[in-house]
């Protein structure tokens, strides 16, 4: 099939030298396109026009894709993302376990005698942390029917139980008819975590990389390595190893602005306005200079593009030439000259 | 849009034209070429010709509404901070026009704005083409080392042509030919730009999946074609396969042959 699309490709490189030139549609012609406001008649010769004009297509293009370079993934699950919705639903379960402990319900329960006590409360004030009860684990021998009565009221208005038993005590009671009982420690809530980091520098989400590798770790949650051109500082980048939260400089080649930028894991490449190439293979630690060469002459244009394909491929453009490498930069194959 | 003198006056205070001191005559005017309109694209269309017009309240209104989105348009497509807000600001000098009639009036670009779609979306257009315009005008100036590169790579590689692969060239133009304009413009995209699936999708208003189905669908039918051409040609219907695939074997040749070239050059 690769074969078939080089023939393709050239078929209809052919096709575009050669068509007949047509006027390219003016801005408000593409912006209805764009917008899918044309008739269909309207539609059709603009469609016609824009298959045999590269610079139309890309005017299109650029029109349509025009979203940051990164958005954070959706799939990222970081403290930064969940800090309010924890504290929110803390609160509510909080909030929610009180009141119901206020107000006497018929509850699955075991008679007075062998209540347990509580173990796991929270303290009346305001503190969310929670103070476990030294005490060992209790499993009593019990008849194994249990009655519906009201709920005694062994724990104070102001205390609630948060965590109940570990659940393989739990089974162990079931299968055993008996109730069991702990002071497992519960979770530890720590207030001053939910204060809000320090912001993100005003261009840091909007113009970085995200990192998509297993950086941290061999989940399959993405990483929060964002990488972003620092346009105000030729020959740098700026890396955040916390989401965007935190930046720092990393000083590449200070002789030349660098122009674009792809990351995969941990590996990096980053373009240059002079034709030239750094790769990483460290997240960033050593650069390698890489010289795009079709054997006689090294790229010396601004490379304005940068890619790495799935299959570790990458591909870079510059204004009027694509290249690609599928051997880490040590040959490049020049594609479609425009 | 020929609409009773009623409806003008009403659409000429819903569209702010009375805020923008437009007479009620010149809003008449404007909109005779105008084809049917949202609401919401007239008063752009209205803000636009006001703003050609030099209406400093219009101005005002525009830099209000439009600034950030035309910044963040810029930066959008340069991929670049400074160079987006650089390629937005160039753009207000074309606005308001710097060019004069024999008449004396200014030429804007916003008198070439009629609201087939949003203003904001029309921006942005305004300024891809910009930025394409600058590309095709760095080409131009580099051109020359380029046209030198691209020349001798051609001459490296005269490809001798046999009468089969110049059939099959034929075959595939002609199947090409014959392809809807929106089906050669997803191939186009796909084979030639290296655009990906998301981004065709955009452009086209269409579901990733969608348009991988299609390519898929396209590109079958394309082979089918190709062949039956091939066969109409006088080829066996064995024959013209194997050409196909006979000649996809040379390509993959070709190129290998080139990257051990570059190699040793």
């Amino acid at each position: 099939m690769a074969s078939f699309a080089k023939l393709l490709a050239d078929r209809l490189t052919q096709r575009q030298k050669h068509a007949a030139a047509t006027p390219h549609p003016d801005a408000d012609l593409l912006t209805a396109l764009a917008e899918n406001r044309l008739a269909p008649k309207d539609r059709r010769p603009i469609l016609a026009h824009l298959a045999d004009c590269v610079d139309c297509r890309e005017i299109l293009s650029l029109v349509t894709n025009d979203a940051p370079v990164a958005i954070p993934a959706q799939a990222s699950v970081s403290w930064r993302t969940l800090r309010w919705p924890l504290a929110i639903a803390a609160s509510a379960l909080l909030t929610f376990t009180v009141l119901h402990r206020q107000t006497p319900t018929n509850v699955i329960s075991i008679p007075p005698q062998l209540a347990p006590q509580p173990q796991l409360e929270v303290a009346p004030t305001a503190s969310l942390t929670v103070q476990p009860k030294p005490a060992p684990i209790h499993v009593r021998q019990k008849e194994p029917s249990f009655k519906i009565i009201p709920a005694p009221a062994v724990v104070p208005q102001s205390q609630a139980i948060l965590s109940p038993p570990p659940p393989e005590l739990e089974k162990q009671a079931v299968l055993s008819g008996t109730v069991a009982q702990t002071d497992s420690p519960g979770d530890r809530f720590l207030p001053q975590a939910t204060a809000p980091p320090p912001a993100a520098p005003a261009s840091a989400h909007s113009f970085g990389v995200r990192s998509l590798g297993l950086t941290k770790s061999k989940t399959a949650s993405l990483s929060n390595k964002f990488w972003s051109l620092d346009s105000a500082s030729p020959g740098t980048v700026r890396t955040s190893d916390d989401g965007g939260s935190h930046w720092s400089t990393v000083r590449v080649d200070s002789s030349t602005e660098l122009l674009s930028l792809a990351v995969a894991g941990r590996e990096v490449w980053i373009g240059s306005e002079h034709g030239t190439l750094f790769h990483s293979t460290d997240n960033g630690s050593h650069w390698n200079i890489i010289v795009v060469s079709d054997g006689a002459t090294p790229l010396t244009q601004p490379i304005t593009s940068v890619e790495i394909k799935p299959d570790g491929t990458v591909r870079i453009k510059t204004h009027s030439t694509r290249w690609i490498t599928t051997d880490n930069g040590r040959t490049w194959l020049k594609i479609s000259p425009r | 849009m020929n609409l009773p003198a009623n409806d003008v006056a009403r659409l000429h205070t819903e569209s702010g034209a009375a805020q923008f001191a437009v007479s009620l005559e010149d809003f008449t005017a404007w909109l005779a070429p105008l084809g049917a309109l949202e609401s919401a694209r007239l008063s752009e269309v209205v803000l636009a010709r006001a703003c050609a017009r030099g209406n400093p309240l219009a101005w005002e209104h525009f830099i209000n509404h439009y600034r950030e989105k035309l910044y963040a348009a810029g930066i959008a497509i340069t991929r670049d901070e400074t160079r987006g807000r650089e390629l937005a600001d160039s753009l207000y000098a074309d606005l308001y026009g710097t060019r004069v009639q024999d008449n004396g009036s200014r030429i804007s670009k916003f008198d070439s704005f009629v609201g087939r779609g949003s203003l904001e979306g029309w921006l942005k257009s305004v300024l891809a083409q910009q930025q394409i315009n600058r590309f095709r005008r760095e080409r131009n100036l580099i051109s020359f080392d380029d046209s030198i590169e691209t020349a001798a790579a051609a001459a490296d590689s005269p490809l001798p042509v046999t009468s089969d692969q110049q059939a099959l060239a034929t075959a595939t133009d002609g199947a090409l030919a014959d392809l809807d304009a929106e089906d050669r413009l997803v191939l186009a995209s796909y084979y030639l730009d290296q655009r990906t699936l998301s981004e065709i999708g955009r452009m086209l208003g269409l579901h990733e999946s969608t348009v991988s189905r299609r390519v898929e669908k396209i590109t079958n039918r394309l082979r089918k074609q190709i062949v039956a051409r091939l066969t109409k040609a006088g080829l066996s219907r064995r024959a013209a396969e194997e050409l196909l695939e006979t000649d996809v074997r040379a390509l993959e040749i070709n190129v290998r042959e080139k990257l051990a070239q570059e190699r040793r050059a």
